[in-house]
């Protein structure tokens, strides 16, 4: 990452505070800046993709909106045939930089002197426009972010491919954006692992994380459960009874296998993955009931966590592989517990409840989401620090909502509702704000976010 | 050849005379025979009474027995505590098992739809161990049989009260013998 103490960071306070979080920034202490330049923050970052000539643009904005960027999206101009691929680059991307929550949007179809006003008004110094086109098989997409005033280009990109990638293409414009203007990595181009019952058995699924591309990963008509992501996107581990006993099946995306990983005596689920140590953490029974088990990847001695004639279920580990959270009946209601990662200072971190049920630790650490269930018998997502303390409920009065999983910025929750009738896939903001419907066949469970 | 064709015509008399002799009782359920019966050969059953096959119908009142004793077991909300109810369906499967250890069963525990489904694995497990341990305990062998959970990943019925949990928080069996 570049140099934040060179005279652009200086003048950007704001992306300072974005870089190290805002108690960071008031540590050094940094006002919240109400100005900041786009051409700044991509030197800042040392990735700048065109040359930043551009004297600063200076972006206005209030104290409240240091989250969010407004930019101005002009209609993505197509010159071949527009019917070439069921949707379009500008609405793929437009639905990415919304969903993020860090852009608002002024959408026009084409740049123009009213509409220029009108996006200035808005608070957009900058706006996004496009252009795509096919020739046989391949596509090419060219996005670019301009300065309002200037109509000098800030961010430029060109991607080529083949037709199927070329919402691949978008998404990843996307995350050049949410790169180059606040720092961090997009979500754009990770997807959701599912379970979907619309044949009558449960089969492990994937789509991309705005609901696309839908692929089934199993079809052998057996039960398969609880799928997990393993280094980064490109392997799932996941429960199957397809040889009779429940055991753990991986499908590798690399080599396009998807078989048996391990047996064992009993009953293995629950997986999580850590990829700070490589190892994954599970719940077996092979001892007897239901403990905690942890376990290289891919290969290793499994070792055992917990020793207690009860329940222990749902594994999650912790964003720095230090600590795991779980689910233990030992009181004889199933709570919530962390334990260090050799089952060692074993605590439960929550006392009131009647019911919690399959916790996930943000990966920034700060939070765990879990399920817990209400007076009619409704699961409903909550959040927790750690210590227990603090808690927050995202989800209230619309049907059972379970099996939260956090996306990779830790900025949103992926879960399972059945408020629709059927259960479907929801995500919403890691505070419970913008709850969205993802899925729409009905009969959707089991979600777990992707890495990058 | 001959000779199984022979044995099939046999048990298909016998099972025929049985439905006839019990009348109260429903009827155990028999395979219906193959349709090649029809082209047995059948010259030897014009001249002899057709042999009874003591062994046949030995199976036959087991696999009867089977159909009659294996029964769901009930459990409460959360709970792998057998009921009065259910030891004594345990006492006959028990009894059953003991009598003829050539009968293996598949012990299955499930659960009701509330709560996680990861819990719910280890319920409907624990569920299953509870019904081997009785069943062990009363003297039956372990080798007679096997555990398996399905959580709520299998309900008995499709609902979403308690009627519909009640029959769903069960142990089940699948027999081989």
């Amino acid at each position: 990452m570049g140099n934040v103490s060179g005279p652009a960071a200086r003048r950007s306070g704001l992306t300072v505070a974005r870089r190290f979080g805002l108690t960071a920034a008031r540590h050094f202490g940094l006002a919240v800046a109400t100005h900041f330049s786009i051409a700044s923050a991509l030197l800042v970052f040392g990735l700048c993709v065109l040359p930043a000539r551009a004297a600063d643009v200076v972006i206005t904005s209030e104290q409240k909106a240091a989250e969010t960027i407004t930019l101005g999206f002009t209609e993505f101009k197509c010159t071949g045939d527009v019917n070439a691929v069921p949707y379009t680059p500008g609405a793929v991307i437009t639905w990415d930089l919304e969903f993020s929550g860090r852009f608002k949007l002024k959408a026009a179809p084409a740049f123009d002197s009213t509409v220029k006003a009108a996006m200035k008004a808005e608070g957009a110094l900058a706006y996004v426009r496009g252009a795509y086109t096919f020739s046989g098989d391949d596509f090419t997409l060219e996005c670019e972010l301009i300065d309002i005033d200037s109509g000098e280009r800030i961010l430029g990109k060109k991607y080529t491919g083949k037709k199927p990638d070329l919402r691949v293409a978008a998404h990843k414009f996307s995350d050049e954006l949410v790169y180059q203007l606040f720092g961090e990595k997009g979500i754009a181009q990770t997807r959701i692992v599912y379970v979907n019952k619309h044949t009558g058995n449960k089969e492990v699924t994937v789509m991309d994380y705005d609901g696309a591309n839908v692929t089934e990963i199993t079809k052998n008509k057996s039960i398969n459960l609880l799928p997990c992501w393993v280094e980064g996107k490109s392997k799932i581990l996941y429960t199957s009874y397809a040889a009779g006993q429940p055991q753990f099946y991986l499908k590798d995306f690399e080599t396009n296998k998807n078989g048996i990983f391990f047996t064992s005596k009993g009953m293995n689920t629950s997986p999580s993955y850590n990829k700070m140590d490589k190892e994954i953490v599970y719940a077996s029974t092979q001892d007897g009931n239901a403990e905690i088990y942890r376990r290289p990847f891919p290969d290793g001695k499994a070792q055992r966590l917990t020793f207690s004639g009860s329940i222990e279920t749902s594994p999650s580990w912790s964003p720095n592989g230090y600590e795991i959270v779980f689910i233990s009946d030992r009181s004889g209601k199933p709570m919530v517990y962390i334990m260090d990662r050799d089952g060692s200072n074993l605590r439960a971190i929550t006392h009131d409840g009647d019911y919690y049920g399959s916790p996930a630790w943000s990966p920034k650490g700060d939070r765990i989401a879990i399920a817990a269930m209400d007076e009619g018998n409704n699961m409903n997502i909550m959040t927790m620090s750690p210590d227990g303390k603090d808690p927050q409920k995202l989800t209230t009065g619309s049907g059972s909502n379970e099996n939260p999983s956090w996306s990779p910025d830790a900025r949103h929750i992926v879960f399972m509702s059945t408020r629709t009738g059927g259960s479907e896939i929801f995500m919403m903001d890691a505070d419970g704000k913008n709850q969205k419907r993802i899925s729409f066949s009905g009969n959707n469970f089991m979600p777990k976010w992707s890495d990058y | 050849m001959n000779f199984k064709h022979w044995t099939l015509a046999g048990l298909g008399a016998v099972a025929l005379f049985t439905a006839c002799s019990t009348p109260p009782k429903p009827a155990p359920r028999v395979e219906p025979p193959p349709p090649r019966m029809a082209e047995a050969p059948a010259p030897a059953q014009a001249s002899e009474p057709p042999k009874v096959d003591e062994e046949a119908l030995r199976r036959q009142r087991i696999q009867a027995r089977i159909s009659e004793v294996f029964k769901p077991v009930y459990f409460a909300y959360d709970q792998s505590t057998l009921s009065a109810e259910g030891q004594s369906t345990l006492q006959e499967i028990g009894k059953l098992m003991k009598e003829v250890p050539e009968i293996a069963a598949r012990i299955e525990g499930h659960a009701d739809e509330r709560g996680s489904n990861d819990f719910n694995l280890a319920l409907g497990e624990r569920r299953s161990k509870a019904v081997q341990d009785y069943l062990s305990s009363f003297g039956v062998k372990g080798s007679q049989m096997t555990t398996i959970s399905y959580g709520e990943e299998k309900p008995a019925v499709d609902g979403h009260d308690e009627g519909a949990w009640a029959k769903n928080r069960r142990v089940e069996f699948t027999t081989t013998f």
